[in-house]
This record gives C-alpha cells, structure tokens and sequence, in this order.
C-alpha cells in the first residue's frame, strides 16, 4: 500500500496550490458542504467519529485550526446543508485542513473503502440489491440516518435519492483515499465550484 | 510486441501491472554504466473474472505511456469533480440500466423538489443533464480523444471504458474498467509518474537523442563531464542534484544507478515527465450552479468573531473535551481534586447525579419560575456533598432573586429545540459563557458524549442570537442539562 507519508516537496507544492485561491462566499458554502459530505460517509463507512478526526488533525499538525470538538463541530457546521441557523464562514485555510483530515482518514480506511467498492461492482454485475451486501448495507442505512437527522433537506430526500449520494460518494472516497488524494479532493472542490486552480499546480 | 528484457519498474497494484523496460544500449560499455534506449511499458490489467486468453495486455512508449497518464489522471479528476447530489441519477453500469431502475439507487432517484446537496438538483439536471454527460465522450477529458487517442469514457458509476487509441492491440480498442481497475490503474500511473519527476534523465537536452552518431559522441562527453563531476562530487555535495546543467544531470544519472534513458531517436521533442500531473483541469468547462437560497441568504455572524468561541488550548478553565476521561458511566460523581468541579472530564456526562435539581432549578430560574423546583427527582441526597465542593457552583444560599432572566430565556431556547437522538442514553451538559449582547461566546462541553453530540442539541453558534443582552453587563456563565427523556435544565454559574 502507498505510503501516506507526504514528502516536503509535496507539502510545499499542497501550499502553493492552496496559495492564491480566493473563492468567493458561494464558493466557499460549495466547498463546505462538499466536504461536510465527504466526512459524513467516512463516519458512515468506517465508524469515524470526532474523536479520530480530532487525533488525525494532530497528526497532521492542524490541531490549532481543529482544536477541539467543538471546533470540529462549528466546521461541520459550517455546511449550508446542516440544520440550524447562522454559519460560520469557513475560511480557506480551514477547508483544507478538512481536506488533508478527510484523504488521511480514507487512507487509513482504504481497505475498508476498497472492500465496500468492490461488493458494490459485483452485486451491480448481479443486478442486485446494495443492500444485500451487509457491509454495504450498513454503510447506507448509517448514512442515510445521520443525513435525515442533521441536514435540513433530510426529512424531504427520497431514500433512493440518499442511497445515490452515498454510493456515490462512496466511490470518491476510494479515488481520495490514494495516495495524491488531497489533491484530487481539492481539486475537485475547485473544479465544482467554478475556480480554476492555481496555475502552479503542475509542480504537484 | 515483445519487451526490452531489462525491467526497471514494476507497479503492481491488486488489479493491474505496470512495467517500465528499457534496452540496454552499447553506450552502457563506455559509460561504465547503464545507459537505456527504447523505454517500453507493458501494462497488463489482471482481471480474475476474465480467462488468460482475454487478459488485455498493452504496450508502447514512453509518449504514450506518458498520454496514459495523462488522460487517466485527468479523468479520474472529472469523476470525482463531478459533484455528488442526491438528485443525481447516473446508473452504476450502464448495461444494467433498465435492471437499476429497481436498485434504490437507480436512476429513478431524480430530484424534483431541488432538494439537492450544494445545488438544486433539477437544476443541475437541466443544464448538464447526468446521463447525457455520462454517456458523453466529451465529458471525459474536454477533447473526445487525448494525445495518442487514449481517452477514457464514463460508463454508469462503476464502470469507464478506456479507449485505447494508438495503443489498441489487434482484439482489443477499448478496455472495460471497473472503478477498482480505473483506481488502481490510476494509482499505477501516479506512481509512475511520481518516480519519473525524480529521474532527472527526463530533461535532457534534444541534441543527446538526435543520432545514433551523436549520441556516441555524447556518450563519450558524458563519460569525460561524468568523470570531472565524479571528482566535483567530492567537493560539492550539491553537484548530483537535478536541474543544475546537463552535464551534471548525467553525474546523477550514475548516483541514482537507474540507468539513462535514452529515448527512441524519433521521440526527438522531449517534455519533462510529469504530464498526468500537470494537466489542466480536466472539466474545462466548469458547472456554475448557483447556490440553494438558503445558502446564499445565510447570515454570517460568526464572522467577526473569529476566535472568541473556541477554546483553543487547554487551560485550568478551559477544560477539553478529548482530554484524558474518565468512563462516561460513572458510578460516583467524579471530582477532580484540584479543579472545579464541572472541569472533571465525563464528570458532566452524567449530569443528573452531580446536581440537585431544587439548587438547580433555584440557581437558574427566574422568580416565576422557582416554583418548578418541585420536580426534584434525581439524587437529592447528592446535594449536600455537592455543595460543600464550592468551585463554580452557585451559592447554595443565594436566592432565585439573583439570577437573570437569560437563564430562563436559554431553557425555552432549548425546550423548543432539544430532540433527544434515540440513541443517547447519557445527559448531556454545557457550559456556555455569553457576551453582553446576549450571544454564546464560547461552548464547553462537558464530557465526552456532549462534545459528540453537540451537533444535535440545536445549539447555536458562537456568535448567533441566543437571548436577550445582559443589561448589567458582564459575562455571565451557565449550564445547560440535555436529558436523553427530552427535559432541559439551565441554571446560573456564574454571573
């Protein structure tokens, strides 16, 4: 398995790529609601709690951007998807912390992730049900109910529409879990949100 | 094609192989080491379910090789730029399309009240309809084909098929990859590519590859500059580093002992390697989907309070909640010695046995409100122990009259808002310090199950209408008692 171990080089091209961006408010409530729901399916996938969030922020010396639950919590909540009144705008700086926190989680879980993307393309092949898959099965019924009970939309999504948005991201996760995952993930914030990337990103 | 027989790399991620070979060339005599000609690669996509006959292998040189990475990596960028919605209906296999209709995520699940995730979905089906991009080769890459032809195309969720242009082999034009297959062929590439950057032979000049004759020549400068910068070496430690000439290129050709890799004289226009890695944006084109209302009309503020909120670093007063805790079951109240009380990690997750509700309810009403003290079911005998602790705790002998009415303004707050989670089985306790205006300046929760469920008690954000200013001023602090049977508790701690 790769190493997750990010050289200097690669740190130092990750800051020219964050370096420069400045998305707009919308963007910003794009970016974080994007990666509110990447969070959301690790928890849902792999039982990833606050608790390991928090430790991995450590690890990755961001603890003075994700200090403590609650910091943990107002990022999160930060999402324009979340119940409740009143955000916090997050900043750019802690979009990629959640970015770097998010790809080093899934790259913890990569078998994990791996495994449920794997039940999925043979129960796909057999026409059959995600569901019947147990692993998969409480991925979606996991994911599913921590959607309903904290987004404001939760109640009026279709289950099916729920099912969807998990396995699709279920299947992101797996591509973010690699190696240059942080990458792919702030890319593909960037590149859902209408900003061009940074033009030194050639140097990744 | 057969391939050079000397193998430099091999990446073999679970679903594919990938080998980088080389010739070795008679340059290799009079350089005294390696030198390769001809980079290959073979690529062999290892499917169990397939038999070996229809195992698909390809191979070709390093300028396709070097398409492959691009047009992969840029690929992989759209699928995961493209932005996962509820509403979003892309079957999972294209072949099985009509069969999904009945998986739950099939392609039914089309939004219709625009209940999307970042964006409605309608919308967003409107302008870029899902199955018509999926189905689309345009959305692969931007250009229906990459360099060499090799381009990829989406077919459902788990499946893209790789159109392998100048690379196709008699049988075979386009390969089927399953989002495994796609993600370890993508990860191949990377490394690949990863590996490449750090090879400095990538750059060097065109003249080197020009002619057989040339390059005898150069071979023989290559030896005289590689033997004085064999000597630099030893003077200047920097010398076998890349990028400083090309004479020095080649001294750290020999200290990688990786070989040279002198490319096929008709790939003449050489490009540093990494093309998968420096690709544009793969979605050249990118949505701009607006916004849901809500988003945009969301008032902010919590912005200009950027820090007050959060207690950042762990102080005597500041009790964190990943702190080292105790069972969140206690059997007895848990006491830190030496702090206050309520600063004990999980001493707050069981709330209910570490207050009286009479010195509760008598601290945190309002005069009107006093009389509710009556439902004091929980403990009382803790009551007296507990109060000699003194720390924060109100004065057991001050009377209802000293509260503020915030403190019964942030009850009716919570009443309205407190849903227990079925799941909670604990009381869930904060303490939270207000400003003069009437807002949270900072929420500490007390014990682990607090901190873990904060985001389903409704709780505002720091900064966020919460009650009335405080007309004395000051920063008055107070609890907050979450049941798991849906009662809420708030009283003063300090005023």
């Amino acid at each position: 398995m790769p190493s997750t171990v990010k050289s200097p080089r690669s740190n130092a091209a990750w800051e020219e790529l964050t370096s420069g961006i400045q998305p707009d408010p919308a963007q910003l409530d794009n970016i974080k609601a994007q990666l509110d729901l990447v969070l959301l399916a690790l928890e849902a996938l792999a039982g990833i709690g606050s608790e390991a969030m928090l430790r991995t922020a450590a690890e990755l010396n961001l603890a003075d951007v994700v200090a403590d639950r609650v910091s943990l919590w107002r990022l999160r909540q930060s999402s324009p998807l979340r119940k409740g009144q009143g955000r916090k705008r997050l900043d750019i700086e802690e979009a990629r912390s959640l970015v770097l926190i998010a790809c080093h989680l899934a790259n913890q879980h990569q078998e994990l992730i791996r495994r449920a993307v794997g039940l999925l393309e043979q129960l796909a092949e057999q026409n059959r049900e995600p569901h019947q898959a147990a692993l998969l099965g409480d991925y979606l019924d996991n994911f599913s109910n921590a959607y309903q009970e904290r987004m404001e939309d939760g109640e009026n999504t279709l289950p099916d529409q729920l099912t969807h948005l998990a396995l699709k991201l279920l299947i992101d996760l797996l591509f973010y879990s690699a190696p240059n995952g942080s990458r792919r993930l702030w890319m593909a914030l960037l590149d859902r949100t209408g900003i061009a990337p940074h033009p030194s990103e050639s140097d990744l | 094609m057969s391939l050079p027989n000397s193998v430099l790399r091999r990446y073999t991620p679970p679903t594919c192989t990938l080998e980088i070979a080389a010739k070795g060339s008679p340059l290799s005599r009079w350089a005294g080491r390696p030198v390769l000609k001809q980079l290959r690669f073979q690529l062999s996509f290892d499917d169990p379910r397939l038999p070996p006959e229809e195992q698909v292998q390809i191979t070709g040189d390093r300028t396709q090789l070097e398409a492959l990475c691009e047009a992969v990596e840029r690929y992989v960028q759209t699928v995961v730029g493209n932005a996962p919605t509820p509403g979003q209906a892309v079957p999972l296999l294209v072949e099985s399309f009509d069969q999904l209709e009945s998986l739950p995520d099939g392609a039914s699940g089309r939004a219709e009240n625009g209940i999307a995730v970042t964006y409605p979905a309608n919308e967003y089906a409107n302008e870029n309809p899902v199955n018509e991009s999926y189905g689309d080769e345009n959305y692969a890459d931007g250009n229906s084909t990459g360099v060499a032809g090799i381009h990829l195309k989406p077919k459902g969720l788990l499946s893209h098929d790789l159109c392998l242009g100048e690379l196709s082999t008699g049988e075979s034009t386009v390969v089927r990859l399953s989002a495994l297959q796609l993600f370890d062929l993508a990860n191949a590439l990377d490394e690949y590519s990863a590996e490449a950057i750090a090879l400095p032979t990538l750059n060097r000049p065109t003249w080197f590859n020009a002619t057989p004759a040339w390059a005898k020549v150069a071979a023989v400068l290559v030896l005289a500059v590689g033997v004085s910068t064999a000597i630099v070496r030893f003077v200047d430690p920097y010398a076998g580093q890349p990028a400083i000439t090309a004479a020095n290129e080649d001294t750290s050709e020999t200290a990688t002992t990786e070989g040279i890799f002198n490319e096929d004289p008709q790939n003449t226009a050489l490009e540093p390697l990494p093309s998968g890695k420096d690709a544009s944006p793969p979605n050249s084109q990118p949505l701009d989907i607006p916004l849901p209302p809500s988003a945009e009309t969301l008032p902010s503020p919590g912005t200009g309070l950027p820090s007050v909120g959060v207690p950042r670093t762990p102080t005597p007063n500041a009790p964190v909640p990943s702190a080292p805790r105790t069972p969140t079951n206690l059997p007895d109240v848990a006491i830190a010695p030496s702090q206050q009380r309520s600063d004990a990690p999980g001493a707050g997750s069981n709330p209910s046995q570490l207050q009286t509700p009479a010195e509760s309810e008598a601290a945190g009403a309002p005069p009107n409100a006093a009389r509710s003290s009556g439902q004091s079911d929980t403990l009382p005998s803790l009551s007296a122990p507990l109060s000699q602790e003194g720390g924060d705790r109100p004065d057991p002998t001050s009377t209802a009259f000293d509260t503020i009415p915030q403190v019964a303004e942030a009850r009716t707050f919570f009443q309205e808002r407190w849903q227990p989670p079925e799941s909670l089985e604990q009381t869930l306790e904060y303490r939270l310090q207000l400003g003069a205006d009437g807002t949270i300046q900072r929420i500490i929760p007390l014990g682990r199950a607090a901190g873990d469920y904060i985001d389903r008690t409704g709780m505002p954000l720091p900064g966020e209408p919460f009650v009335s200013p405080i007309e004395t001023g000051g920063s008055p602090q107070i609890r907050i008692v979450l049941d798991p049977n849906g009662r809420v508790q708030t009283f003063l701690e300090s005023p």
